[in-house]
């Protein structure tokens, strides 16, 4: 079509003026720049939102993603598997994403498998849980926003919540490996005895939480897949009403299931640290290694304030004040 | 200057080639070796975005808590909150929202059949109900206690496994298992009463304290639970009408109204400490009148009375050696049921067989029941079970499971009458009778003598984690029956999380239900007789379930299903007599179906879930449709958070495509629409909830189908209204 344009313009500049010509000429590339300009303005620098499957949690970080950043942004699903559409690197390249947002642990490791060669285009990664499992940060275009509050932030809630914890115990597994060492580093600073166990098997959680319990006066749930699975979840909201133990997680889910603290971040938070990243490395050409993995900004401390009861934790009015949401 | 124009054009034609953005030629296909990377990191062991999975545990269906979706069988848990949202006040109520499941009264005093996948019978003992995972199965017929009925204010929650659990629980898990958790110290914490009035002079009050004393964990109810009856359940014609117009008396009290009102006590206690629970439940119930009686004909003056107790000591322990949990139990079932049964109204005349019992043949002569026939069986019923189970989890990918144990049931029987063998003899039969009743305990007339079985079993089951989101269960059960020899039972069911979202199980399992006491010895009764060359009925069933959650939001399941059953125990017709039944292993049938349930929570403050279920079976003999099963089922749930502690919830049932019997020449089984809505306000001053609910909204003439004695189904309540009110401390 273009070719064609461009011959008919060539036969047509022979019998007009050198006026008429140039003029003409200008026309001419001002049509071939137009498509280009107006693509530019929405597509030559979109964003692709990787996600790693339809889990509703990432809704709310993608939908605060979206409202702040200015950039249009396209979303693709990885369906939980790499090989669920093998078009998909296809479909994600040919929009030439100015930055990939991967949201969740296998959009994130697919995101930064696919950039391999293509490091140029920044992969900025949320919602990955325990991100140092991954290697994630070993390619120059990664950025990240990690899943979990950092350890001391957690340790300073948990001090406020109850001054009286001092002894908390930590049931990981070689997926918690680093959470558990930036833990024990935080640990220190707030003068807080941390108990550890280490297990490999998610049937071992029991035994193990029998043995630390004695020394303990609070007990920590990791977001660790070997720790933290239904059964042992279930086990454990009793095990902690029953030993009047205050039993903290990091999720919402948990304290609704019946733990008395959870402490996690604010998933919309996320949402708006990720844009204010994307923005920075896109329209101010902020390198991504130089930020490296962030801690989220935002805290959601959620109360299960029955449990508080029954396990005869007294809430003070500070507490109550700190609480995002108090499960009643 | 031509040569100028050439290069613009040119520039022109490499400006609009950029225009068309076409991706440059590079590796935008997936490779193998990124393919190999992601698997290695994300197809092996957990993964942290299991993390966000969120289900519902089931005991049920392996003896373990396990994740509905991951478990080996197509199941319902429901909870404590979710009974309270659908504003449910009995069992029955929250089991009519099963896929599959349908609650239908029987002959017998209108007790309850829980009809599952069409295996539908006069008493459907192939149902097994568990409290506290200990069965409490009637030996005498298989069934529940006459006039059960339970509230459900002490439930934590009710898990309903469809299909056979022979391998873990033995007898009577044949079409279905029906789990029911009391609640415990934890459950109720403080204080808990509430009050319940209803439509037809209904009351309902309990209380309940859940507390920490001396170290145990206390948890303890009682609940005081009245029911009237509905006078617009009319009976229209009954036995004695088609009675009267033989002899031309006019004795029937149809058309007239059921009468169902009782009394019912719950108790429940529960204390554990360390590794042990000890724990009671007692059910009461106190002049039930029966409603149809025990013969198809309208008898006001029946008085059912039945009390039961169920204790069990458990010890469970999990320190004593690494990788294996032990679990004891000494359970005690004590049973009495004592009911004054009016079969025959006053001034029922009625054929006496030489033998002295109703309808039979040679005839004696006949005679007037006065005060009406009356007959009153007592069943004392006591069993024991010894319990022990071991888990073992310290081989890799396996979870063992060995069980053993034993259980004692024995019945004591105690009769009197006004009439049958040894009471109306061809030499004292008079014109009249009146209501005195003869004892006939400990005599060869009595309807069944003294009976006792022992059962040793064992079991064995395996949850072999093969591979990455693979499970095998595989188990199998033997059980050793004193009176008619050994069973055993396998079972084994696939679980292959397929992707993210979808899981998909294939399962077999065989199951049996033996004969029951009367089944096998009933003896001088007028309508149904024992024999003792029964066998246990069996099932092979073979299904196949998705459960799909393509979101978080949305919960989709769909289940298929198909069984064949050998032997089916049925009461058949004497060809000899014309009154008599005798039990036979008469029946064999074949059935397939499946069910779709959905869950969508639109939005958080409302949800909506529906489930439909079909299913087609069959006598595999003579290709007779089942009677009375409902071919099909579609519920409809909306539950709305309208406004802070404001709740809505709006309830649609339609019970459609059931047949009548082959030689049944009845009208068409009439489909039923039921709607019901509850409002429900609570934390009122933080401790108050109020509830108002409206059962039957529309006021349908809901029929359920009942034996052809009576010419027209049984009309079931009209429109029911409650207002309740709990207090909570």
């Amino acid at each position: 079509m273009t070719l064609l344009t461009s011959w008919i313009c060539c036969k047509l500049m022979h019998g007009i003026t050198m006026h008429a010509k140039i003029f003409l000429l200008l026309l001419s590339m001002l049509y071939g720049q137009l498509p280009v300009a107006l693509y530019a303005a929405d597509s030559e620098h979109p964003i692709a939102l990787l996600l790693s499957d339809n889990e509703s949690v990432y809704h709310a970080t993608m939908k605060a993603f979206r409202t702040e950043i200015d950039h249009s942004v396209h979303v693709f699903n990885l369906q939980g598997n790499i090989k669920k559409d093998p078009t998909l690197k296809h479909k994600l390249f040919l929009i030439h994403p100015r930055l990939i947002f991967a949201l969740g642990a296998k959009a994130a490791f697919t995101a930064k498998l696919w950039t391999r060669e293509n490091q140029d285009i920044p992969v900025l990664f949320a919602l990955v849980l325990n991100w140092q499992r991954y290697n994630l940060m070993d390619q120059k275009n990664m950025v990240g926003i990690a899943g979990e509050i950092a350890p001391g932030t957690k340790f300073a809630n948990i001090t406020i919540f109850s001054p009286d914890i001092k002894r908390i115990g930590v049931i990981y597994s070689s997926h918690s490996r680093e959470v558990l060492q930036q833990a024990k580093e935080a640990a220190k600073i707030f003068n807080i005895e941390l108990y550890v166990k280490k297990i490999n098997r998610s049937k071992d959680f029991k035994r193990s939480f029998k043995k630390i319990r004695e020394k303990v006066d609070a007990f920590l749930v990791l977001n660790d897949p070997v720790i933290y699975t239904l059964e042992n979840m279930d086990w454990l909201k009793i095990r902690c009403i029953k030993e009047k133990l205050p039993c903290i997680g990091q999720s919402k889910n948990i304290a609704e299931h019946g733990l008395v603290l959870s402490i996690n971040p604010d998933l919309t938070d996320i949402g708006s640290q990720a844009a204010s990243i994307a923005k920075n490395i896109i329209n101010r050409h902020q390198r991504p290694d130089l930020i490296g993995v962030m801690a989220p900004l935002g805290t959601q401390i959620i109360i299960n304030r029955t449990t508080a009861k029954r396990i005869g934790l007294i809430l003070h009015q500070t507490s109550l004040d700190m609480a995002t949401q108090v499960i009643e | 200057m031509y040569k100028i124009t050439v290069a613009v054009a040119l520039l022109l034609i490499l400006n609009c080639t950029k225009g068309n953005a076409e991706p440059e030629n590079k590796n935008f296909t997936t490779n193998e070796e990124d393919i190999q990377a992601f698997e290695e990191m994300f197809e092996k062991g957990p993964q942290e975005e299991d993390l966000y999975r969120a289900d519902r545990l089931l005991l049920t269906a392996t003896g373990s808590m396990k994740p509905i979706h991951l478990a080996p069988s197509v199941a319902s848990v429901i909870t404590a909150e979710d009974i309270e949202k659908l504003g449910a006040t009995t069992l029955d109520e929250v089991l009519e929202t099963v896929p599959g499941l349908h609650i239908t009264p029987s002959f017998a005093h209108l007790d309850s059949i829980y009809s599952i996948r069409g295996i539908h019978t006069s008493l459907n003992p192939q149902v097994l109900m568990l409290i506290n995972g200990i069965p409490f199965t009637k030996p005498y017929n298989g069934t529940r206690p006459a006039g059960f009925r339970l509230p459900v204010s002490m439930i934590s929650r009710i898990e309903v496994v469809r299909g056979p659990g022979s391998a873990l629980y033995g007898a009577d898990a044949f079409a279905g298992t029906i789990n029911i958790i009391i609640k415990d110290r934890f459950e109720v914490e403080g204080m808990h009463t509430g009050v319940r009035m209803s439509s037809f002079d209904g009351l309902d009050v309990w209380g309940q304290h859940g507390g920490l004393y001396k170290g145990w964990d206390v948890g303890i109810g009682i609940e005081y639970w009245r029911g009237g009856s509905d006078d617009n359940r009319v009976i229209d014609a009954d036995l004695q009408t088609k009675l009267d117009q033989a002899f031309g008396t006019n004795a029937s009290l149809a058309p007239g109204p059921l009468h169902t009102d009782f009394e019912n006590y719950n108790l429940m206690a529960n204390f554990s400490r360390k590794n042990w629970k000890i724990r009671f439940w007692g059910w009461f119930l106190d002049d039930y009148e029966g409603g149809t009686g025990s013969a198809g004909a309208l008898g006001p003056e029946t008085n059912i009375n039945s009390e039961q107790i169920l204790g069990d000591i458990t010890w469970h322990d999990e320190k004593l050696i690494d990788d294996v949990e032990f679990t004891a139990q000494l359970s005690y079932l004590y049973r009495k049921e004592d009911a004054i049964y009016q079969g025959l109204p006053p001034g029922s005349t009625v054929m006496i067989g030489t033998d002295g019992n109703i309808f039979t043949s040679p005839l004696a002569g006949v005679t007037t029941f006065t005060d009406g026939l009356f007959g009153e069986p007592i069943l004392i019923d006591q069993q024991m079970t010894f319990d022990f189970t071991t888990k073992y989890d310290g081989w890799d990918q396996h979870a063992w499971r060995l069980g053993i144990g034993s259980k004692l049931q024995d019945e004591n029987t105690e009769s009197f009458k006004n009439f049958g063998p040894g009471i109306l003899t061809e030499g004292t039969l008079s014109d009249s009778i009146d209501s005195t009743l003869t004892d006939v305990t400990d005599t060869e007339y009595i309807f069944m003598s003294d009976q006792n079985r022992t059962v040793f079993y064992a079991s064995l089951q395996d949850e072999w984690n093969f591979a990455r989101k693979w499970e095998l269960t595989s188990g199998v059960r033997y059980d050793h029956y004193s009176d008619f020899g050994e069973t055993i039972n396998p079972r084994i069911a696939l679980v292959w999380e397929t992707r993210y979202d979808l899981t998909s199980k294939l399962m077999y399992g065989h199951a049996f239900r033996p004969p029951s006491f009367a089944e096998s010895y009933v003896q001088n009764n007028p309508i149904v007789l024992g024999n003792s060359d029964l066998v246990p009925e069996t099932i092979d069933t073979y299904e196949l379930a998705f459960d799909y959650r393509p979101f978080r939001f949305l919960k989709t399941v769909v289940s298929l299903f198909a069984y064949e059953i050998e032997g089916l125990i049925e009461y058949i017709a004497d060809p000899s007599s014309n009154s008599t039944k005798t039990a036979q292993n008469y029946i064999n049938q074949k059935g397939h179906g499946f069910e779709i349930e959905l869950e969508w929570e639109v939005m958080p403050s409302l949800t909506l879930s529906s489930n439909l279920a079909l299913q087609d079976s069959e006598n595999k003999d003579t290709g007779a449709v089942v009677a009375d099963a409902p071919g099909m089922q579609l519920y409809f749930n909306a539950h709305w958070n309208f406004m802070p502690e404001w709740y809505l919830n709006a309830q649609y049932f339609w019970i459609g495509d059931r047949h009548r019997a082959e030689d049944d020449t009845r009208e068409d089984i009439k489909d039923n629409n039921i709607a019901n809505m509850t409002i429900r306000r609570k934390n009122i001053t933080q401790h108050i909830d109020l509830a108002f609910s409206v059962q039957n909204i529309f006021n349908e003439d809901i029929r359920e189908p009942i034996s052809s004695d009576m010419p027209n189904d049984i009309p079931m309540e009209s429109r029911t209204i409650y207002a309740e009110l709990i207090y909570h401390y």
